[in-house]
């Protein structure tokens, strides 16, 4: 009996090591069965082939319709992971970190190619690409795909942030169109506030995430502030910048013509104040009127128009491309590239315009008649693509902006003031900067 | 104190633990019901001018996509219940060990059980990700419940172990003397006597089961293995947030532990009454 | 006393045993322990631990010797076919002289100590409450659990929600009756945002407190306290005996396992906050977070995570000591 129980300990100790020593290593396996290629020269090559990918939500149905017909067309099946919008990044990651073939495709936002590619987990596509395809790329966009000389997709979503304004309400104030300055929009809101349209003229994605560094970037630049030099080295701390934070706090404290819930505000909160009819003005991503002309969600239904950001110096804006990439670790890229040109080339682009409403990356998209005819609005904010900015390309933007978003938030909160705050910025961007190289 | 003003501090006191309890969840039970347009004006007039049963309709509707809420809500049912299971099981075994028995290492192996769950899990996700793709159960109810075996467990055994040492040991001593083996004396005698901590421990591996998220998130894919908390956080998409499909699935997620739970009850209320041992 | 009394079932009186009685009573049980048809003690619990112990190997040695290995190389994601270099102790005196890191552990002890120590005296309230006799207690105990069965990130939208400056409940419910006259910012001020998300924090969490001391307020039986009563005692030593003490291995699990959680809170101000305003929320779970899954560092991720593990370490060896002074065999 007693060797018996000791015998049995044994072996399970020894299965269990064994089961571990199994996971030793980094290889994968998700990818099994990708890889039944038909015999070349068919017109389906890639046929059999699973490609899989991970996305947030949006847009679910419309990817699910387009997925069916590549497959009927390629014989490429998509399998699609949907996740929350947050969870994407730890899935993404944990994919990366075993190997990168757990997903071939995944939408990469315009701040993490430099990450991606010094990380070795996205492909670079320039064998694929033509130079046809290079030129009709819009230039913000186009920029947004290259790292170190090497392209990594195709414009998915070229988005920015539209500056919105509630005419009916700017109109009963008793201004004839939106304002032109920042002076203006002060004037403005204060009077829409005095005649108790509007408890506070706007509010803004001020919280501690990136859509605060957006929208400083956008306010600064239309300050004629800039935050990195050519050669990717901080010059944040001008007196432009500075200028620009101190205009975000008055605007807060001295004119009281911004939420203070700002502070706590992402883009959601903001449209969901500007659909409320709670605040005049806004800025935000994508198409913004959409939503806001949306009879279930919105009570400001064809109120609201688009007009160009307030500015001292020359009215900007800020750009967040997104584009589909090839993870590195891919067994089958060819396939994906295949995926990628079907959703993201000129007439896959064009769909997503009409159909989703996702900001084409190409001219001849947004030229196009039946895109302009389909998508109301669109013409309108496209003079607002001409002056959108792109942030930073460094492999630590992350890490910066993360930094930058709480020195930010000092000077929000008051617990330091605009110019010590950025200061501060400087001394950690330099740090960081020290550190990475 | 008189028997009244007991009664009235009693009720006093239920009635503050009871408001607090609820009124987050009347918060979003009112939330369910509103128009999305409402939500806004909800502050000043507490309930929605027209209330709408649509978002109850959608969530138990979807079904077009992965984010099945029905499949998820069944998946968190087999996933919770089997780990529930398992871990009374193997936790109020080892929990007696602890309590009743002498062996080498005790306290410390005691202590390195604790030691794994503080490790923060977002060190853990990932390797944990690659054992069960290794040996091919990613995507699968028995990784769930395996992973969530793993994170109960420990806990279950310290709070199991505090519960049989609050029990005499004349009792087991006696059931000796009367011939029923170590087995047999904590199977007749102590579990019986134990059902309130049982169904304590039972409630709290059900739950946190019902709610692990983190790991569920990395180990899943697909609509056989996704749990109820992994679908409702695909309601978050990029720029939009849907507060009232996120409540109404919420309180939908509520109805099969408040119902396992009143069921149960009564292993709380009588425990020492209900065991074999009567005084 | 004479064995032949207990040889038909297993009925005992165990307050009524006398002191004789139970020396006698334990000499038996010692002698019979003791022949050959027992199992021995160390061989017996082996056997009963064996499946806990083979589930936590099997699935978390890896991970363990993973996350380890991780704390001391730099992965070298930009020269990959470099492959990983060892580098001592560098991640960790990197985290370990990160401001923000320390910065983020002193709001987690506030977040642990104020939402622990909250949760630990409402739910023993709680506790006593539901104890007491009264009508639909069973359904009162069974509504008790919701805010623990609600899914963190309901929960944290419920929060959210309830706390915003403008369309939230709270602020609702205070400008209506008169207790403030503007709205306040629970989750914009950083002096508030803290308190904010502990409020959460303790919402969902007491719930298990008061079901642990509900359970074990079930084992103090009627008849323990009856025993106490004839033997003399007063109600307050009644309560100082009888219930303190067994109630005590209760709190010292749920001091040790509330704690636990508490530091490793992450999804909670993730959901609600992402740390802000100005880092006033920043927990150590969201920067170790942030360090792997954003910065792409996971050397430094699993550095700081065994940091804190050692802080979590030191808390409930704490515990331990000052609950467990007597020696409980």
């Amino acid at each position: 009996m007693k060797r018996k129980s000791s015998i049995m300990v044994l072996l399970l100790i020894v299965l269990a090591v064994a089961a571990l020593s199994g996971c030793g290593n980094n290889s994968n396996s998700a990818a099994e069965g990708n890889t039944k290629t038909n015999a070349a020269g068919s017109d389906k090559p890639y046929a059999g082939v699973v490609l899989r990918t991970i996305s947030n939500p949006s847009n679910q149905e419309y990817f699910a319709k387009v997925n069916k017909e590549f497959q009927e067309k390629t014989g490429i099946e998509v399998q699609t992971d949907t996740v929350g919008n947050a969870d994407v990044t730890p899935k993404l990651m944990n994919s990366f970190m075993s190997g990168g073939s757990t997903y071939d495709i995944f939408v990469m936002d315009v701040i993490d190619l430099p990450r991606f590619v010094v990380s070795g987990w996205v492909e670079p596509v320039d064998q694929w690409l033509t130079d046809d395809m290079k030129n009709e790329m819009l230039p913000f966009a186009k920029q947004a795909l290259q790292y170190q000389g090497k392209y990594y997709g195709l414009p998915f979503a070229s988005e920015y942030k539209s500056f919105v304004y509630n005419k009916t309400m700017v109109e009963k104030a008793g201004f004839s169109g939106p304002p032109k300055t920042w002076d203006d929009f002060i004037k403005y809101s204060q009077a829409l506030q005095e005649k108790g349209i509007v408890k506070y003229g706007s509010a803004w994605a001020w919280s501690q995430t990136e859509g605060l560094v957006c929208d400083f970037i956008a306010i600064a630049s239309s300050m004629g502030g800039k935050l990195f030099d050519e050669n990717g080295n901080p010059v944040f701390n001008s007196p432009e910048n500075t200028a620009a934070l101190q205009l975000m706090v008055d605007m807060i404290y001295k004119y009281k013509v911004v939420d203070p819930a700002s502070i706590q505000y992402n883009e959601t909160n903001v449209l969901d104040a500007m659909s409320a009819g709670d605040i005049a003005f806004e800025l935000n991503w994508g198409l913004p009127l959409t939503p806001l002309n949306d009879e279930s969600k919105s009570k400001i239904v064809n109120q609201a128009d688009v007009a160009p950001l307030p500015y001292t110096v020359s009215s900007a804006t800020i750009a967040g491309p997104m584009s589909y990439a090839i993870s590195s670790g891919s067994k089958n890229k060819e396939a994906a590239w295949e995926y990628i040109k079907f959703l993201n080339d000129t007439e896959g682009s064009k769909r997503q315009a009409i159909e989703i409403g996702m900001f084409p990356g190409w001219k001849s998209v947004y030229e196009d008649p039946e895109v302009k005819a389909g998508v109301p609005g669109l013409d309108k904010i496209l003079e607002q693509a001409e002056v959108a900015v792109n942030r930073p390309q460094i492999p630590w933007y992350n890490e910066w902006s993360s930094k930058f978003q709480v020195e930010l938030q000092n000077a929000l909160t008051q617990k330091k003031t605009p110019a010590q705050a950025l200061a501060d910025a400087f001394a950690e961007t330099q740090k960081i900067q020290e550190s990475n190289k | 104190m008189s028997k009244s003003v007991k009664k009235v501090l009693l009720f006093i006191g239920v009635a503050l633990v009871m408001i607090f309890t609820l009124a987050p969840l009347i918060w979003a039970f009112i939330i369910s019901i509103s128009p999305g347009k409402e939500l806004a004006s909800l502050a000043r007039h507490w309930l929605p001018d027209s209330f709408t049963l649509m978002n109850y309709k959608q969530v138990l509707s979807l079904s077009d996509n992965a984010a099945s809420f029905k499949n998820s809500l069944l998946n968190s049912l087999i996933v919770a219940t089997v780990t529930t299971f398992f871990s009374l099981i193997f936790g109020s075994l080892g929990a007696y060990a602890f309590a009743r028995l002498r062996f080498r290492m005790k306290d410390r192996l005691a202590v390195i059980f604790l030691i794994t769950q503080m490790v923060p899990s977002i060190a853990i996700a990932l390797p944990m990700y690659l054992i069960f793709n290794r040996i091919g159960l990613l995507d699968t109810k028995s990784a769930l419940v395996l992973a969530n075996l793993s994170f109960t467990l420990p806990f279950i055994i310290w709070m199991m172990r505090a519960f049989f040492e609050s029990i005499p040991k004349e009792l087991e001593e006696s059931a000796f003397v009367d011939g029923l083996g170590r087995f047999g004396a904590l199977l007749r005698i102590i579990l019986p006597i134990s059902a309130p901590g049982l169904f304590a421990i039972g409630v709290f591996a059900y739950l946190n089961t019902w709610n692990e998220f983190n790991t569920a998130l990395v180990l899943t894919g697909s609509s056989q293995s996704k749990t109820m908390p992994v679908v409702i956080n695909e309601f978050l998409g990029r720029f939009s947030v849907d507060y009232g499909l996120m409540a109404s699935s919420g309180i939908i997620g509520l109805l099969p532990p408040v119902l396992l739970t009143l069921f149960f009850q009564r292993y709380l209320v009588d425990g020492m009454t209900a065991g074999a041992v009567k005084g | 006393m004479d064995k032949s009394k207990h040889s038909d079932s297993v009925v005992i009186q165990k307050e009524g045993l006398s002191m004789r009685g139970q020396a006698i009573l334990r000499q038996a049980a010692r002698s019979v322990l003791s022949s050959k048809k027992m199992i021995s003690e160390s061989k017996f619990a082996l056997l009963l631990l064996l499946p806990t112990i083979v589930i936590l190997l099997g699935l978390l040695l890896y991970p363990f010797l993973y996350s380890i290995y991780l704390c001391f190389v730099d992965l070298n994601l930009t020269k990959p076919w470099v492959g990983a270099k060892f580098i001592g102790l560098d991640n960790f005196s990197a985290v370990l002289k990160d401001g923000e890191f320390w910065l983020s552990m002193e709001t987690t002890l506030y977040f642990a100590v104020f939402s622990v120590a909250a949760s630990m005296i409402l739910g023993l309230a709680a506790a006593l409450l539901f104890n007491v006799k009264f009508r639909l207690r069973g359904l009162g105990r069974s509504l008790l659990l919701i805010p623990w069965a609600m899914p963190g990130v309901v929960n944290a939208m419920i929060w959210q929600t309830m706390l915003h400056p403008n369309y939230g409940l709270l602020n609702g419910v205070l400008l209506k009756t008169g207790l403030i006259e503007s709205p306040v910012g629970w989750l914009s001020d950083p002096k508030l945002a803290l308190a904010s998300v502990i409020m959460a924090q303790i919402w969902t969490s007491f719930p298990f407190v008061a079901l642990m001391y509900l359970a074990a307020l079930q084992s103090i039986s009627g008849e323990l306290i009856e025993a106490a009563k004839i033997d003399g005692a007063g109600s307050i030593r009644i309560f100082k005996d009888i219930v303190v003490k067994l109630l005590v291995p209760v709190t010292l699990v749920l001091l040790v396992l509330r704690t636990i959680d508490s530091f490793r809170v992450f999804d909670l101000v993730f959901a609600m906050t992402k740390g802000g305003p100005a880092n006033s929320t920043q927990l150590s779970g969201l920067y170790l977070y942030k360090q792997g899954f954003m910065f792409s560092d996971f050397g430094l991720g699993s550095a700081g995570s065994y940091i804190l593990t050692g802080f979590i370490l030191v808390f409930v060896l704490l515990y331990m000591r000052i609950l467990r002074q007597k020696d409980r065999v």
